[in-house]
């Protein structure tokens, strides 16, 4: 069992998420996680960490320090990431997911990254 | 004979790639090093030179491969300080073509990988239909035209 | 309604975009529950119908049942531009107002709607209700004054009167908040957002921030998620969030420590107030 196994437990066990990724915050690199079948995993991971990276130096350039969480909310569900030393913690949700359950689990990710 | 300019099928597939990916520079080369498509490159010579050196990689790491584990690595990544590369092979209708991609930090190995296949069926498809071979190319041909590029990026008159 | 007639329906929309068989599907739909697609179907008809009341009706009845009140209340709005006496629209507008606790403004709608419909219960408990809470009466049935919201919207009248980089200001209110709607090319196209020592910062933080929207767009391509609605940025020193609006991005940025929840009522306050204005700029 990897040492990230237990993150990727922790956040797939609420109620709709349906994907939790380990990514390589600067390659998009998948390094553990767990989806449904039918999520392309690799998509998650390399699209959202390029927004995390994107966001990361809007926010730099606005002198707003580093972003800790990024939570992107579309039409049929939710993309939330959190990371720290190169590596983020990547939820994909559906619409039934409690944002406020995963995102204090993801935080608690990334602190243990 | 290394062509300059683009061979005109596989530069839409290439360019489509180029701008999803957010790539810098991208070349598609045949495993000899002759150049298929590029985009990005300012000068033929440098287009030229991109080709041969690609190409020397690919069959280089290729064969480290087939040493270390009996088939050829499909793909190589190198990151430098601002810059990173890609070499790939695509398998397109039994045969293959090399992809070089040169990336900065607006792309990322996830992504180029993300639109490796999107590139791969797009040159399937917009690849002419080539007659089959009916032996197997020799090995030595290849590496003779392999050489023959290479002696023209190092100036050696064969 | 049975799932055949809403086929037929959706087949004879998707012959003839333009056709008014918008309005029954997307009812059949919001009917059936099936609220993102009404939502989708009322949109589209109501951007290639934009002239008819019914249309945007249609979207702030989808809206409600979404939760989006931002959206309701922005459609409504542009029903009574188009049919001052659209009954439904000061009905929900009037509700909308007396759960804000803004019952002068409920009263004049809620009026507004039992004129059209006198034997509407709902709308005559509830302007029973305002005018007990603005007597000043209590008890049993007294309205909630409590505002849900602290952040005011502008009234719609105002809005032509306001230079672009006021847009925001009333909706913002003393709150240390900024919010800027950004062109796609990230160009500030209304609000501000000054430092103390007079630095135009909007421009900086709408260049690099529009590059994110548009991150996000190329995404979204690939997550089979239908649409991005709002990015929310937690940031070691602010909290940014962004919603798209038609080609234009609505951005609010608020200092660390502001309550989460409280930024999004704020951009979903401000995304409402620019789809009003752009919509008159159209």
């Amino acid at each position: 069992m990897s040492a990230f196994a237990g993150i990727v437990q922790a956040v797939t066990r609420h109620r709709g998420v349906v994907a939790c990724l380990i990514v390589s915050a600067d390659d998009g690199i998948v390094v553990e996680g767990t989806a449904h079948v039918g999520v392309n995993t690799a998509a998650f991971a390399a699209l959202t960490a390029s927004l995390h990276r994107k966001a990361t130096r809007a926010a730099a350039a606005a002198a707003f320090g580093t972003v800790q969480v990024l939570d992107l909310e579309a039409e049929e569900g939710r993309v939330i990431a959190a990371g720290q030393g190169g590596l983020l913690v990547v939820a994909v949700t559906d619409a039934r997911a409690n944002f406020g359950l995963v995102r204090v689990e993801l935080l608690r990710a990334a602190a243990g990254l | 004979m290394a062509y300059a300019t683009s061979v005109g099928w596989a530069e839409a597939p290439l360019r489509r790639f180029v701008g999803d990916a957010r790539v810098e520079l991208a070349v598609l080369l045949h495993p000899s090093g002759q150049v298929l498509a590029q985009v990005g490159f300012q000068r033929a010579l440098d287009v030229q030179t991109a080709c041969a050196l690609s190409a020397a990689i690919h069959a280089t790491s290729g064969q480290l491969g087939r040493l270390v584990e009996g088939a050829p690595f499909r793909g190589l990544h190198v990151g430098g300080e601002a810059r990173q590369f890609y070499i790939g092979a695509l398998p397109v209708r039994g045969s293959e073509v090399l992809l070089l991609a040169v990336f900065d930090m607006e792309s990322s190995l996830g992504i180029v990988q993300l639109y490796l296949e999107e590139l791969r069926a797009g040159v399937a498809a917009a690849a002419p239909l080539l007659e089959a071979p009916t032996e197997p190319a020799l090995a030595e041909d290849f590496e003779r035209e392999l050489d023959r590029n290479l002696a023209k990026l190092f100036g050696r008159a064969e | 309604m049975y799932a055949d007639d809403i086929r037929s329906m959706s087949e004879a929309l998707a012959a003839e975009p333009q056709s008014l068989v918008f309005l029954p599907l997307a009812e059949a739909l919001l009917a059936r529950g099936d609220l993102t697609a009404a939502a989708r179907v009322a949109q589209r008809g109501a951007g290639r119908h934009a002239m008819r009341a019914e249309a945007h009706d249609l979207v702030a009845r989808i809206a409600l049942a979404q939760g989006d009140e931002a959206r309701a209340e922005a459609a409504w709005a542009r029903v009574l531009e188009l049919a001052p006496a659209f009954g439904t629209a000061h009905r929900g507008l009037g509700l909308l107002r007396y759960r804000q606790g803004r019952l002068e403004e409920a009263t004049r709608h809620l009026e507004a709607a039992l004129a059209g419909d006198p034997d509407d219960q709902i709308v005559g408990a509830a302007l029973a209700a305002v005018q007990r809470a603005l007597a000043g009466g209590g008890g049993e049935g007294r309205a909630r004054t409590a505002p849900r919201t602290s952040v005011p919207v502008p009234a719609i009248e105002d809005l032509d009167t306001l230079r672009p980089a006021e847009l925001f200001d009333a909706t913002l209110g003393d709150t240390p908040q900024v919010a800027l709607l950004l062109d796609r090319d990230g160009l500030v196209t209304a609000g501000r957002y000054v430092t103390a020592d007079g630095a135009d910062m909007g421009i900086v933080l709408g260049a690099h921030l529009s590059g994110v929207s548009d991150e996000a767009d190329r995404a979204m391509r690939h997550f089979g998620l239908g649409r991005w609605t709002r990015i929310v940025l937690e940031a070691e020193a602010a909290t940014i969030a962004l919603s798209p609006e038609e080609s234009s991005v609505v951005l609010v940025a608020a200092p660390q420590g502001t309550p989460l929840g409280f930024v999004r009522r704020t951009l979903d306050h401000c995304t409402a107030v620019a789809r009003v204005w752009l919509g008159r700029r159209s």
